[in-house]
């Protein structure tokens, strides 16, 4: 975990073409130190709030133009993962069901209780600092496997399958002190201190779908 | 030469009726008392006398052999003879009549062997000859006092012959034989024939030349004759003789006669007596027959050896055989005849035919022209022959005529044109010319031709073109597809235009196959229409979509009518297909503004005024509770602000008073009063309203009308935009309690007319499910609802707008047989 990532402050933007709403929602979530930016809608957000930082987006299902489901739909389609907690005069069943569906964190009936609001909104940020977190992880681990050479490649994906050296030697027509070699820098640049973490990295890697482990 | 026969003198006086025995025994010897006998045989005597005296009566004894003949037969029957003869002087020949003692050939031979030297005397006597052992007396006696003409021989076995009365008989037998051959020769004048030869032969010369003339006349193919001046026919030549098939003496004299046919013999026989009458030669035809007993037919002619006086010396004559001619004559006559009537009739034909005939020469110069022609042009046919016809071939033709004729009997064996003739009348008519050259026997050309007028035609024609042309230039030009169809229903014609557009073939489109060009949606309805059209036999328009070649679908007008007989029955279906994309695409379109238009009209003021209503309440409630949770966290001892917390206390009063506001203003929508109460007509009212909805009416299979006569204006006092609102409601909610009707008509009936007390009334009927009595009674109430989704506002308010009008709205059942119906009254302008 690195720990300039926590350093970034947390954001909410709120979502309403309501404006005394909208500044109610800001004097709440400044009373609990929150950073809070505030939009009348979808468009606007879009065209002026940053997205590289830990956020929440509050959201009113009823807008004007873009509702608020179209728009948390769309963002689910482009893979943005900010975290949105809806809410909505009247709520039924079904709308709360599609929103569940697209990743909504929550959804509330106005007027909402403001312990349920906040609660909803930390949760969400806590989630979107630690998917931010686990996205930084796995894309330093690529970025270090990126730096391994082809045979590298080859002997870390031999020693995560747990074999040796002189097995490894063979299977790769090299001399078990090259393949010596070869192991060392893996561990070296993958950052590993153990074969057991070698491995542990080397699943990560499959997971994440970035290196071709052989 | 025979010795002279010994006659016995006394015999040969007495008188005696031969084997008769009283004449033996009583003689007339003019001695001895006269008795009974006597007088019968005198009696007897007398007739025979009587008889003979009377044989030369008539035409035929104009021949002498007949004389002789007629003599002799009676002789040896009244004599009772047995050898009876007549010699005449220029001929050894002897008639004779011989009886059954002298008929054997040798006794006959022995009598005329016997008798001849005895005739050659001067004057020969009575004499006895002895034929086979038996004695015969014979006598002759003179024809004429000097026998000048001829013997008349007698002879008998008879002793006692010649008795006197034979004897007497005798003598008067050869005096009137005698004397009817000098009449028959006096009559035939006979002279010998003049020799007209200048060196006459003699001797030796003559008889070669006799011999030459027999041989040639005997020789030559014909058959020749010769006859007196009064018709006896004294020579046929062998050939005749051959051919006849008899004796010359069985034809001399007036033995000819039987070889005509009998139904030319009196004809014939009456021709000759003309012929000798006039002494011309002359012709005369008739049919002889020959031996073998056939008839052919002959031509006799005959010519006059005629003396310096004129006379007729002798006549001449040949039969010549006609019989093939003759017959081929009969034909030819017959085909004549065939041939005339033949002509006749064609010309009948030719005159009577309703065209303008004519035969022209290889140059064109008319030859003929039937009557018609002549009476077409007013004159007589030979007025239009040899280029006569130009003068009544229009001005203007003529020489266009004259190089199409020219062209085409050039080259080709036939030829047609068209030109003006003058009529009677002066008026130019259009005829068709046609004709065909013809090439006799003779190789000489000659064209026929007809000419037919056309005027009517011609004048049809042009209208039926010009006509053509117009329709065409108008199917050509208009953007519409057309196409027919027989009777039952098969398609069997589409024009360019339509095949184009859906880019099919005829093949595609025949009988049922141009159904495929309507869209999927469309086909049952053009299936029923069609139906419903043929049943009918009334066309009805109908808009379908329809496949473009291009694969798209484009909206059309169909519209199709019957052409009838005069007995209502179709003769064929024609039908139009007009494009009407864009008109329907503007009608849908329209629809489609009206049909949001209604339903935010319906949203604004029905169930969802409601939630509109909630959400208005809803935001400031939402701001009011969290500025009041921000509030009460300021006021928190951790971090206790006061200023954020009056800051937030603010806003909750200020979001507290906005809802207000928003609460006060629907109460205020819902129960404005009439801001504008105008006269206007609630019918037009009425109308647009079921304009507006008519898409969505369509939509929901509703059928809406207004009953009665409504085009009349109904004039009301009120503001028009709340009237309409309330209709568009009373209109949807029965619309929709009918939405659940099933098979059961969803019919919306909407009435309007003036009360008599100065209020207008206005009534929405449905065949929907109807009301409870109960929910009747509280329906107008603001948020009561029979709909499940219904937030109970829209009748409400339809209240608070009639009550705000003065008028009153009440509910009741529908008239049909199920539904509600919802009406209203709203106040008259100038009521009283």
């Amino acid at each position: 975990m690195s720990a300039s990532a926590d350093k970034e402050l947390p954001t909410v933007y709120v979502i309403d073409d309501d404006a005394s709403v909208r500044e109610a929602l800001r004097g709440l979530f400044e009373s609990v130190r929150l950073l809070t930016e505030t939009y009348a809608s979808v468009q606007d957000f879009l065209a002026s709030a940053p997205s590289n930082r830990p956020c929440c987006i509050v959201l009113d299902i009823r807008l004007p133009g873009q509702s608020g489901l179209e728009f948390q739909e769309m963002l689910a389609k482009q893979s943005d993962a900010r975290p949105i907690v809806l809410i909505s005069g009247h709520v039924d069943v079904q709308m709360a069901v599609r929103a569940m569906k697209a990743g909504a964190v929550d959804v509330l009936t106005k007027p909402v209780r403001e312990q349920d609001l906040l609660e909803a909104v930390n949760r969400a940020i806590a989630n979107d600092q630690r998917h931010r977190s686990e996205r930084r992880a796995r894309q330093s681990l690529l970025s270090r496997y990126a730096t391994l050479s082809e045979r590298e490649k080859q002997v870390m994906a031999l020693v995560a399958a747990g074999k040796l050296n002189k097995q490894i030697a063979a299977d790769v027509e090299l001399t078990e002190a090259t393949v010596k070699l070869h192991r060392g820098q893996v561990m070296r640049k993958m950052g590993a201190e153990s074969v057991a973490q070698l491995v542990r990295l080397a699943d990560m890697l499959r997971d994440a779908g970035g290196g071709a482990l052989p | 030469m025979p010795q002279p026969v010994c006659i016995n003198r006394k015999q040969a006086t007495a008188i005696g009726g031969g084997q008769r025995p009283r004449q033996v025994r009583a003689p007339v010897s003019g001695e001895g008392p006269i008795v009974a006998e006597d007088v019968d045989q005198l009696r007897r005597c007398v007739e025979d006398v009587e008889r003979l005296t009377s044989v030369c009566i008539g035409r035929d004894a104009r021949d002498p052999t007949y004389i002789a003949e007629a003599f002799l037969e009676i002789l040896v029957e009244m004599l009772d003879l047995d050898f009876v003869g007549i010699r005449f002087n220029d001929t050894p020949h002897v008639f004779r009549r011989v009886g059954s003692a002298l008929a054997p050939a040798d006794a006959l031979q022995t009598v005329l062997a016997s008798i001849d030297p005895w005739l050659q005397s001067e004057h020969p006597q009575p004499t006895r000859l002895v034929v086979a052992g038996v004695p015969f007396a014979a006598m002759a006696l003179p024809l004429g006092g000097l026998a000048s003409l001829g013997l008349l021989i007698a002879i008998s076995g008879r002793p006692t012959f010649p008795e006197a009365a034979e004897l007497l008989k005798l003598r008067t037998a050869a005096a009137q034989a005698s004397l009817a051959m000098r009449e028959v020769r006096e009559i035939s004048n006979r002279r010998p024939p003049a020799d007209m030869r200048i060196e006459k032969p003699v001797g030796q010369a003559l008889a070669k030349s006799e011999w030459n003339l027999n041989l040639i006349i005997n020789t030559i193919p014909a058959m020749a004759w010769s006859a007196t001046a009064d018709g006896i026919l004294d020579f046929c030549n062998q050939h005749f003789l051959d051919f006849v098939g008899l004796s010359a003496q069985e034809l001399m004299g007036l033995g000819f006669h039987r070889i005509f046919h009998p139904d030319d013999t009196e004809h014939l026989l009456s021709e000759w007596q003309d012929i000798m009458g006039s002494k011309r030669p002359r012709e005369v035809e008739g049919r002889i027959r020959s031996a073998s007993g056939t008839y052919r037919w002959f031509t006799l002619r005959q010519n006059p050896l005629l003396d310096p006086e004129g006379n007729v010396l002798k006549w001449y004559g040949v039969v010549l055989d006609i019989e093939d001619r003759k017959s081929a004559e009969d034909a030819l006559k017959a085909a004549r005849a065939a041939l005339l009537a033949g002509e006749q009739n064609l010309r009948l034909i030719v005159d009577s035919l309703p065209v303008l005939a004519w035969v022209s020469r290889e140059d064109g110069s008319a030859e003929f022209v039937n009557q018609r022609w002549a009476e077409y042009a007013g004159v007589e046919a030979e007025a239009l022959l040899n280029w006569g016809d130009f003068n009544f071939y229009h001005p203007d033709d003529v020489e266009r005529m004259q190089r199409v004729w020219g062209e085409a009997t050039r080259s080709r064996d036939r030829a047609s044109l068209k030109g003006r003739i003058r009529r009677y009348d002066g008026q130019y008519r259009w005829f068709f010319f046609s004709c065909q050259k013809i090439t006799d026997a003779h190789g000489k050309v000659r064209w026929v031709g007809a000419n037919v007028d056309i005027e009517d035609l011609q004048r049809a024609e042009d209208a039926l073109r010009a006509s053509e042309q117009r329709l065409k230039l108008i199917i050509d030009t208009i953007p519409a597809m057309a196409w027919s169809a027989t009777p039952d229903g098969e398609v069997d014609f589409w024009n360019r235009n339509l095949l184009d557009y859906c880019g099919l073939s005829f093949d595609d489109i025949a009988g049922e196959g141009f159904y495929r060009i309507f869209h999927p949606d469309d086909l049952e309805l053009m299936r029923e229409s069609w139906e419903r059209v043929r049943i009918t036999r009334r066309g009805e328009e109908i808009d379908g979509r329809i496949l473009r070649a291009d694969g798209q679908y484009r909206w059309f007008n169909l519209r199709q009518n019957p052409l009838l007989d005069a007995h209502g029955e179709v003769v064929k279906w024609y039908g139009a297909l007009i494009e009407i994309e864009d008109r329907k695409r503007t009608e849908e379109e329209l629809r489609q503004s009206q049909s949001e238009l209604a339903r935010v009209a319906r949203v604004t003021t029905l169930g969802e005024l409601a939630v509109s209503i909630a959400h208005e309440v809803n935001q400031p409630l939402m701001a009011i509770v969290t500025n009041a949770g921000t509030c009460l966290r300021w006021l928190d001892e951790a971090q206790f602000d006061l200023a954020q917390a009056r800051q937030a206390a603010e806003r909750v009063i200020r979001d507290g008073h906005r809802a207000g506001d928003i609460i006060a203003s629907i109460r205020a929508l819902a129960c404005k009063a009439p801001t504008r109460a105008e006269p206007m007509d609630v019918r037009s009212a009425i109308r647009d309203v079921l304009l507006v909805l008519n898409g969505e009416l369509r939509r929901r299979a509703v059928d809406a009308r207004v009953d009665g006569d409504q085009r009349e204006p109904l004039i009301i006092l009120g503001d028009r935009t709340q009237l309409q609102q309330v209709l568009l409601n009373l209109i949807m909610n029965g619309v929709e309690a009918m939405s659940e009707n099933g098979p059961v008509p969803k019919r919306l009936t909407v009435r309007s007319s003036a009360q008599g007390n100065g209020y207008a009334h206005v009534c929405v009927e449905d065949t929907g499910s109807g009301l409870e009595p109960e929910q009747a009674d509280r329906i107008f109430e603001a948020f009561y609802s029979t709909k499940p989704a219904g937030m109970g506002m829209g009748l409400s308010i339809c209240r608070s707008i009639i009550e705000a009008h003065g008028g009153t709205i009440e509910v009741s059942a529908s008239r049909h047989a199920r539904g509600s119906a919802f009406s209203f009254t709203v106040p008259m302008d100038g009521r009283p």
